[in-house]
Parts: structure tokens; sequence; C-alpha cells
């Protein structure tokens, strides 16, 4: 395969930053880059090995930096081909201009993801592994990350591994005693008791899909609300910098403002929006539309109202629209004392939904993210398995209805070759996860556990 | 001499269940037809037990019957006791056993070739003669030729077979008869890859020698029953069959002896069927288990052999006798015939067309146990469609294919021709994704407009199916009839509704017959269920059934990994969920997947490195590529 580069580590901060390079010359590349303290060529560098060297310009006569060389000969690296990681000092400038120079020695960028994509075709990782890197990469706060690794690490796919087990074990109960009457039998109560005990924990980690979703890909926040209720004031003291333009001419935000952050743990994309109102300047007509289409796409809604305005019928309007979503009633610029939101008749549309916050002292920020964070997160164990893709949480939604129709079957009494049709259905969602086939799997099982024939 | 200056049309060689309802599709269809036997004493005979049916092979009976072949009726006719297995399971998985008295099941089958004018010859076939990638004829062991214009292969166990009573081994056919020399050499020569498979049976014993009241007596159907949709059913309730068990004490007696067991020692190399298991087998890997269930059933009312279902052993004739001395019932038995282990060789049945032609020979076809299955009702199904397909080949008509959605025997047939086969093969119904819908009662619905189109069925059975396809009809449109706001057959989905409950609203169901009355009962009830088999088969097809093009090099492909192709090459899967029960890793065969999407994937398509990596891109599934685009390009 070709040879790709990138910088492997975040643009602009840190120390060191790698530069890898993977594909069928990497080593050749990083040879005519890199001269080696103790002079022998990179090509000649053992498998998983370190030397110091320096990168050199084409000509060999500029030394651009010092570096740590790490090479990894294929099939037995990251992505299965021949890797060579340079490190370099900090700085976006060197790492640039170390990557520039690969490029001109026949590299070429790497497409997002594409080390693992690479890792993935050459057999090196399974699916689920790839989503779990991909997930870590995305992952921008350390929950996040924990949760990814624990996937990687397998152990969702141990569970559900654990789980498929039990369900063709079962399976393998009643289509034997199908096809070998005369040794095998199937006890209903033993087979309702243990479906049972499956739907439990296959709903427990269910219900934590949207955390799993949240953590691995984080979450929207949009700030929305009437023009100057003090959003972009709210915005930078929620990222803690100033980030939107303040002022007290309405209608300022025109574009929606994009951030990433995390609250206790929970990645965060907050967005600034435009004011929400009726307005004959295109550019903010525009913006106003942006706004409400930002608000119906993202996970949260953050409905601003001011204190010192209190609640407008139009506020009513918006607040009631969303208010099956996950929105949050927030009252700004509570450090002015005015009070004008009537807290009663804001509890009696928005529940216990809502916060009172101060964008100019701080007051009440921690206390919504907090609120957003256990929007997610909720009373259970933050770092409990939960599923990290679509993929996995509509196998495991399938396998989770699959085995309540199975307990369905059985309560109703139906026949066990109708049961066998649910269980398989089961089975099969599992092992969409995993690349098995249920019919051979129950065949192997079948004669593994019991003694059949004649 | 026929056209052409042949001997025969078709020439089956071999006498067993996938040789005679070979031979009689043939003669049926107006082939000049011809068998070749070593043993004309020895037509359909049962050298296991003496039994037809039980789950998924009795259904493949109904089906052999629906298509207008022999072994149902032959069933009916000269069973000693019938039973339904599975009778609470549910109306697809239930399945007709019958006891058969094997000496008059192969002397109705001996009546039948007479009667449709099969010629037989005696002799060993040592040569299947082959011109130019034509089947010629055969030569027999004496040298002599006969000449066919087809030649349908139902060798059975005889090829090359070996014998193992403990440590004696015997070059020999089952039940003492010769084997067959030189046939696997000759195809071989042929460039067909051969296995080798291993299958045993019981001791018989001396009827005389049972004390039969310290067996406990085993009960027939109650309800009329019978294989044949032309049969009037009948109900059994002589015993016929008898049971007792193994315990400790015949355990320690083959543990004590485990050290000359060939299966243990090293000396048998076939691979045996997983499904059958001898004695010393079952006692060595369920230890744990304190005794096995044994079952006595009496060959023929012209023999005094007794049958032992479950005590299959190839331990020496001395452990036999041990350790038949300590089970009840059996302490004085006296053994008429030792059991015995066979191993044999088989023709990999991947080779097979799905006409049962074999691929490279013109017009040599192959059915039954040299195709790597067992069980005498799947060597009657493929014998029956090897048999149609050599005359529909010389009449120059479309074949019979059946699919696994039609038949078992599809099913049957699908698995031989595209999966690999790692032990003898034998139907179960686990391995019908369609089962709820291919149920025995139904079989002549599904299957007898087949047999008809081909010429297999005659005017009476046509009539019959005729006749039942009008009642259902009628039947259908009677549970369409409205009761309390919901129509009959929507009442009949709940499970404790039965189609009686309704003959006082629509009392034109009382004036069907049974058999009807009972199907479009099931057809209501499982309408849901079979709908969404259907789906869950629908779906699994669009990924695991995939079927990988055929004629690619794979060592070509440079994309997949050296173990894929290695795996791709030896066993030649025929879909993406045959690959990966081969080995193939989930990844590269999602990588094939994509390469098959994108088209690019063809004889010619050895793509280089570029090529396969955007054809990689596209395996990903979509959010994993969202995922992706949000990550850094370094990840």
């Amino acid at each position: 395969m070709d040879t790709i580069a990138a910088i492997a580590t975040p643009v602009g901060t840190g120390g060191i930053s790698i530069v890898r390079l993977s594909g069928h010359d990497a080593l050749a590349i990083a040879g005519r880059m890199i001269r080696l303290r103790k002079g022998t060529p990179v090509g000649k560098m053992r498998s998983w090995s370190v030397a110091l060297g320096e990168v050199v310009d084409e000509d060999g006569d500029r030394t651009i930096d010092e570096c740590i060389v790490v090479v990894m000969k294929g099939p037995r690296s990251y992505t299965g081909e021949d890797v060579v990681e340079i490190q370099c000092h900090g700085g976006p400038a060197v790492a640039e201009k170390v990557l520039s120079l690969a490029f001109r020695l026949g590299a070429r960028p790497a497409q997002p993801g594409e080390f693992t994509r690479r890792a993935f075709i050459n057999g090196r990782i399974s699916l689920d592994e790839a989503e779990a890197v991909l997930n870590i990469v995305t992952s921008s706060s350390e929950a996040a990350l924990f949760q990814a690794s624990r996937r990687l690490r397998g152990e969702l796919g141990a569970l559900v591994g654990q789980w498929e087990d039990r369900i063709v074990d079962l399976l393998a109960v009643i289509q034997g005693a199908i096809d070998f009457p005369e040794t095998i039998e199937a006890d209903r109560n033993e087979l309702l008791d243990r479906l049972e005990g499956l739907h439990r924990e296959i709903s427990a980690v269910l219900e934590r899909a949207p955390l799993g979703l949240a953590l691995s890909q984080g979450v929207e926040a949009c700030l929305v609300g009437r023009p100057n209720v003090g959003k972009s004031s709210l915005f930078n003291a929620l990222l803690s910098r100033d980030r939107a333009i303040v002022t007290d001419i309405p209608g300022a935000t025109r574009d929606v403002l994009r951030e990433t952050t995390e609250w206790y743990g929970l990645p965060v994309v907050l967005l600034d929006t435009a004011g929400l109102r009726q307005t004959g300047e295109v550019v903010e007509a525009l913006g106003v539309e942006r706004a409400r289409t930002a608000a119906a796409e993202s996970n949260v809604i953050l409905y601003v109202l001011d204190d010192t305005q209190g609640i407008y019928p139009e506020d009513v309007e918006w607040l009631e629209r969303w208010r099956d979503r996950n929105c949050l009633a927030v009252v700004t610029k509570t450090d002015l004392d005015k009070r004008r939101v009537d807290l009663g008749r804001l509890k009696r549309i928005c529940g216990d939904r809502w916060v009172r916050v101060s964008g100019a002292t701080g007051f009440g920020v921690e206390d919504l993210k907090k609120k957003v964070q256990s929007m997610y997160v909720g009373r259970g164990d933050p770092e409990a398995l939960a599923p990290g893709s679509a993929r996995q949480v509509d196998c495991l939604r399938r396998a989770l209805e699959e085995t309540e129709t199975a307990i369905g079957y059985l309560e109703e009494g139906w026949t066990d070759e109708v049961i066998a049709l649910a269980l398989e259905g089961a089975a099969s969602a599992l092992m969409e996860l995993t690349g098995k086939q249920v019919s051979s799997e129950t065949l192997d099982r079948i004669f593994s556990r019991f003694c059949v024939g004649k | 001499m026929t056209k052409h200056g042949f001997d025969f049309d078709v020439l089956v060689v071999g006498s067993g269940h996938a040789g005679c309802e070979a031979a009689f599709a043939a003669a049926r269809l107006g082939m000049d037809t011809g068998m070749v036997t070593m043993d004309v004493g020895n037509i359909a005979g049962m050298p296991c037990n003496p039994a037809i049916g039980g789950p998924g092979k009795a259904q493949i009976v109904a089906e052999i019957d629906a298509l207008g072949g022999e072994m149902a009726l032959a069933a009916d006719n000269t069973a000693v006791e019938m039973r339904v297995l599975n009778a609470s399971k549910g109306p697809a998985v239930q399945s007709l056993r019958a006891q058969i008295d094997k000496h008059a099941y192969a002397a109705y089958m001996g009546k039948k070739l007479r009667e449709l004018g099969i010629r037989i010859i005696e002799g060993m076939v040592a040569e299947v003669l082959v011109d130019q990638g034509r089947v010629l004829g055969v030569t027999l062991g004496d040298g002599s030729r006969i000449r066919s214009r087809t030649v349908v292969l139902c060798t059975g166990v005889y090829l090359e077979s070996r014998i193992f009573i403990g440590d004696e081994i015997i070059e020999s056919g089952p039940m003492g008869e010769p084997n067959a020399k030189g046939l696997s050499s000759c195809l071989a020569q042929l460039g067909f890859r051969l296995g080798r498979f291993k299958t045993g049976t019981s001791p018989r014993i001396l009827k005389q020698s049972i004390d039969w009241d310290l067996l406990v007596p085993e009960k027939g159907a109650d309800k009329p029953v019978a294989f044949s949709f032309m049969s009037v059913p009948k109900t059994w309730n002589k015993t016929v069959c008898y049971s007792t068990y193994t315990d400790e004490r015949a355990h320690e007696v083959i543990r004590d002896n485990i050290d000359r067991a060939p299966l243990f020692d090293g000396s048998i190399r076939g691979v045996g069927p997983r499904y059958c298991p001898s004695i010393e087998d079952k006692v060595m890997r369920f230890p744990d288990r304190k005794r096995h269930q044994l079952y006595l059933e009496i060959e023929s009312e012209e023999s005094d052999d007794v049958y032992i279902l479950g005590l299959s052993t190839s331990l020496p004739e001395d452990v036999q006798y041990l350790m038949l001395s300590t089970i009840p019932g059996l302490s004085r038995a006296k053994i008429t015939r030792p059991g015995y282990a066979i191993e044999y060789d088989f023709m990999v049945p991947s080779q097979l067309s799905i006409t049962f032609e074999v691929q490279g020979v013109d017009g040599l076809f192959a059915a039954g146990q040299i195709n790597g299955t067992s069980g005498y009702e799947e060597a009657a199904a493929q014998g029956l469609l090897a048999g149609v397909n050599a005359a529909m080949k010389l009449r120059g008509e479309e074949p019979l294919v059946l699919g696994r959605k039609e038949a078992y025997i599809g099913v049957l047939l699908d698995d031989l021709v595209s999966t690999v086969i790692e032990e003898p093969y034998r139907m179960l119904t686990s391995r019908a994704e369609h089962r709820l819908y291919l149920r025995h009662s139904n079989a002549d619905m599904r299957l007898t407009p087949a047999g008809r189109r081909v010429g297999l069925v005659s005017d009476e059975r046509w009539r019959a199916y005729c006749r039942k396809a009008e009642l259902m009809e009628k039947g259908r449109a009677m549970l369409e009839a409205k009761v309390s706001g919901k129509a009959i057959k929507d009442w009949l989905r709940s499970p404790g509704k039965y189609i009686d409950d309704f003959f006082d609203q629509v009392p034109g169901l009382r004036g069907l017959p049974q058999e009807v009355l009972s199907e479009i009962e099931i057809e209501a009830k499982y309408a849901g269920f079979i709908e969404r088999q259907d789906r869950e088969a629908r779906r699994l097809e669009r990924y695991l059934d995939k079927r990988l093009p055929e004629g690619i090099d794979w060592r070509k492909v440079r994309s997949l990994s050296r173990e894929t192709i290695d795996k791709l090459v030896r066993y030649r899967p025929a879909t993406i969920g045959k690959a990966l029960s081969v080995g193939v890793s989930p990844s590269d065969a999602m990588v094939i997947l994509a390469m098959m999407r994108s088209g690019r994937l063809g004889p010619r398509a050895a793509g280089g490195n570029e090529e396969r990596d955007k054809l990689a891109a596209g395996a990903h599934r979509a959010e994993m590529q969202e995922e992706g685009d949000r990550g850094q390009a370094g990840s």
C-alpha cells in the first residue's frame, strides 16, 4: 500500500510532536529524511527499536530538528505495515516542516482515521476495535477516553460474547430437543428464567446507550433565546474565555459559533446562535434561521431568558415547543437582581428543568453544567460499560427485542419451533457484532454439550 | 443395445436407497435404465438401524413422495410400527419415524425394480469410462464393459472401505459384503478430490437371547399416520420397540478396554459423525452421564436379528460381550453380528453441480453416501434428483433443482454443493432456515407440481393433489369470514384458538377433510411467524448468503491476507457466510463484500493497492466513516 503520513499528536500542544508514516515506503522515506547519530541507515534498524537522530532536508545539508525514531515493521505494527514514528520537538512549525518533507519524498497525506482503517483492512483489529479506536481519536474528555479504551480492551465485546454464548446455549437446548428428541429435553421454565435474566442485563447496558454515544461522540448543546438576553456572555462564561463578541446591541451574533468543551466528563459541543426574532435584515434573518436549525438538530437546548426582562409570550411558545426535548431554561443576568422572570410560572412550563445563572459573576454556571451532564449520566455510574456506536446500539436493541419476543411466546404457550425462531433472531443480532453464524454455532454447541445420537 | 450403440440411457451403480430412487426415476421418465450391484440379493438394504424418518428426515421422505419417488410408499407398506416425534413441539418439526421390516422393505423395492423393467447386472464397477470429458459407461471387475449415455454413482460406503472390530481390520463393505476396489483411484485419476469418513453400527443380537420382560415397552402412534400422501393413514398400537440402558458397569468395561478401541488408538483416520457417536465416544466424552438409553428394534419378521439403537461400537467382540452382560435384559444376549466401525472414501461434494452431475465429466452423476452424506433418506432424495436430472439431460429439458425455501431436499443440495462438509452430513431441522414452512404436512402442496412437470407424478397423484389444492382454496376463503368483527384467520393467530372453534359460525368448514382443515389452520396460525422467518432469512441473505463470484484466482487479489487467500483457495466457499464459517476473518469478509458491491471483483480484478484502499473504505459502515472523518489524521 502507498505510504501515508500525518502528525499524530494534537496540533500546537505538548512538548513533542509525532509524525507517523505507514506503508510500503515508510522506511525508505524515513531513511532519506533522517541521519542517525550512530551513522547507520534507518532501514537497518530492528523492528520495535528506538534511535536518536536528526531530520535533515532533501539536500542533506540543513538540520530541521533533532528527533527520536521508532521503527515498527509490518505485520507487527499498528497498521500491519511498516510504520516509522518520528518524535520531534513541540510546536507546529517544526512538525509541519518534517511532515511536508515526508510529502516531498513520496508520502501522501493520511485521510482522517486512515491509519486505523489500514489496521482494520490488514486484519490487525476487528471492526469493533476499529470503532473503539476511532472513538478514542475523537474522545475529547477523560471519561470518554475511559469508555473507549474499555471497549478497545474488549470489555463490551466480552460481555456481548458472553450473552451470545448464553443465547446459543438456550438455542442448543431447544434446537437439540427438536432434532434429538430421544436424548435432549427442553425445560420451558428454566428457559424463561434464563431469558429474563438476559433481558435484564441487556436492557441495563442499553439504558446507558445515550451516555455511551454522548461520551464517545459528544453532546451538542445549543444556546437559543430572544436577542440580547445574554447568550453570548453565557457562552463565554461556559467556555471560561472570551470567544464570542459581547455587545449591548441586539442581533450582534449572526452566524452559529461552535466550541468544544467538557462538563464533568461529558464532551460538549457548545453552540451560540443569533437571537430569535422577526427581522427584515437579510443577514440577521439568515442567522435566525440557522439558530432554529441548530436548536432543532442539537441534543440539548439551553433556552436563555433575561432576568431583567421577564418571560415574553414567544418565550412560552418556544419552551412549549421544546417541552419534549432535552431543554433547559436558563435565567441570565441574575447578578442585576431584577427578578423579572416569574419562577413559579417558569416551573409550570419547565418543571424542574431550569437554572439561574450569571455570565458576569459565574454564578450558577457550574450548576448548569451539572444539570446537562446529569441528563446523560443520570444517577448511573459514568464509567459503567455502554455501547459506543450506533451500530452496536442497533444490534443490542434488536437482541433485546427478540429476547422480549421469545419471553412473550413462552408465556403465551407457543410451540418450541416458534420460540426457537425468536431465539435465533436474538442470537443473530448479537452475532452481527462478531461475524459468526447462528446455525453452525448452534450445531457445534449441541454436539459439545449433549450426548446425542443413536 | 439402445440408441447410438449404448446399452443404457441411464446406468445406476449401486442398489441402495440412492440407487433405487435414481433407477425408478429414470425408468419412469422413459429411460432405458440399468443397475449394477455387487449383490443382487442386497437391494435397498438397511445396514444400520431398521428405521425410516425422524426430525428432518421424515420431511425429506414426504418430499420424495410428493415428487413421485418410492421411499414413503415402501415405508408405509413395510413398517411394523410408527411414532410421531416432537408432537408437542409444533406442526413443522413434528416428525414421523417408522420401524421397518427390513427384509419386507428390500423385497418391496426389488419388486418395483422388476416392475419398472430395470435390468440388474451383478458385478463390481472398477472404472468409469470417460472420453474427452464425457462419460461412456463403466468397466466391471471382470473387464467387461457396459456402455451408457449417463452413469449415476450410488456406491454408498463401499469405496475402499475397511471394517474395524477392535484390532481386527478387514477390507470389506458393511455387513460382511465385499468392498469396491479400484473405483476410488479411477475417480482420483479423473481429477476428483476424495475424502475419508467413518461411521459405525451396533451389534445385532439374537431375538431369543433377550429377556424381554426386563425391558420397557415403547408405544406407537395413537392417531392415524403415514409417510405418503397416497397411503391410507394407520394407527399403530402394537408394541415392537423396547428400551433399556447402559449403566456404570458397562461404562467401566469400556473404560477398562479403551486401549483396544480403534477409534482411540489412532487406527481410524476417517472423520465420524458427531450426531452418531459410538458408545465408547459417549462414555469417554461425557463421563458424568451415568446411563445411556438403548432401544431394541427387531429387524424383520423373517429374521431373528435385533438391532440395538444407541450401542454403536468398534470395540473387540469379547468386549462387546462383556458390555452386553452388564445391560438389563441383555445379560445373556448372543451376538449374531458384532458392531463395527467402517471407513470409506467419498467425493468432496463441492465438485457437484446443482443437478448432482459431477463437474468436469459430462453425464456422470453421483448420489448418496458417495457425496459425504449419511442416512437412507438423504441418500434416496439425492438418488431421485440425480435420476431425474440424468433423464432431463438426455431429453434436453430443464433440470429439477430445488431451493432452500422450497424443500429440505433443497437445503441438502445447497449445503452439499456450497459448504464445507466436515463430517457425514445428516439432515437436521436446524439446518433449514425456512423450517416453519417446510412441513411434512404441506410437502404435497410444495412439490407435487414440480414432480408433475418432470413427469414423475402419476395421474392419480396429480388428481389427488388438485382436489386437495381446490379444497384448501375453499377453506382459506371460509377463514376470511368475520367473527365478532375479526376474520377467522386472524383469530387463529392466538395460541388458544383452533379451527373447530368456528364450526358453528361457518358450517361449511365441517365438510372439509381433516388434512385440509389442519393445513389451513397451520397456515393461518403461522402466517406471522413464517413472514418473520422469511424476513430473517432475507436479512441474512443480504450478507451471509451473498454468493462469491466464481472463477476468481484469489491468489491474485492482493488486498486479502494470506491466511484468507489460503482458506478461499482451499475451501472455495460459495458465499460470504460460508467464507466466515471456514475461518475467513470478518474484516476480510467485509473487504470482499465491498469489492463485490463495487463490481470490482471479477476474474480480471487483481487490483493494485490503491484499488483495494478505495474498496476497503467502502466496506466501512456509514457511521464509522463519520467517526473517522471527525478523527484526526494521525489516528
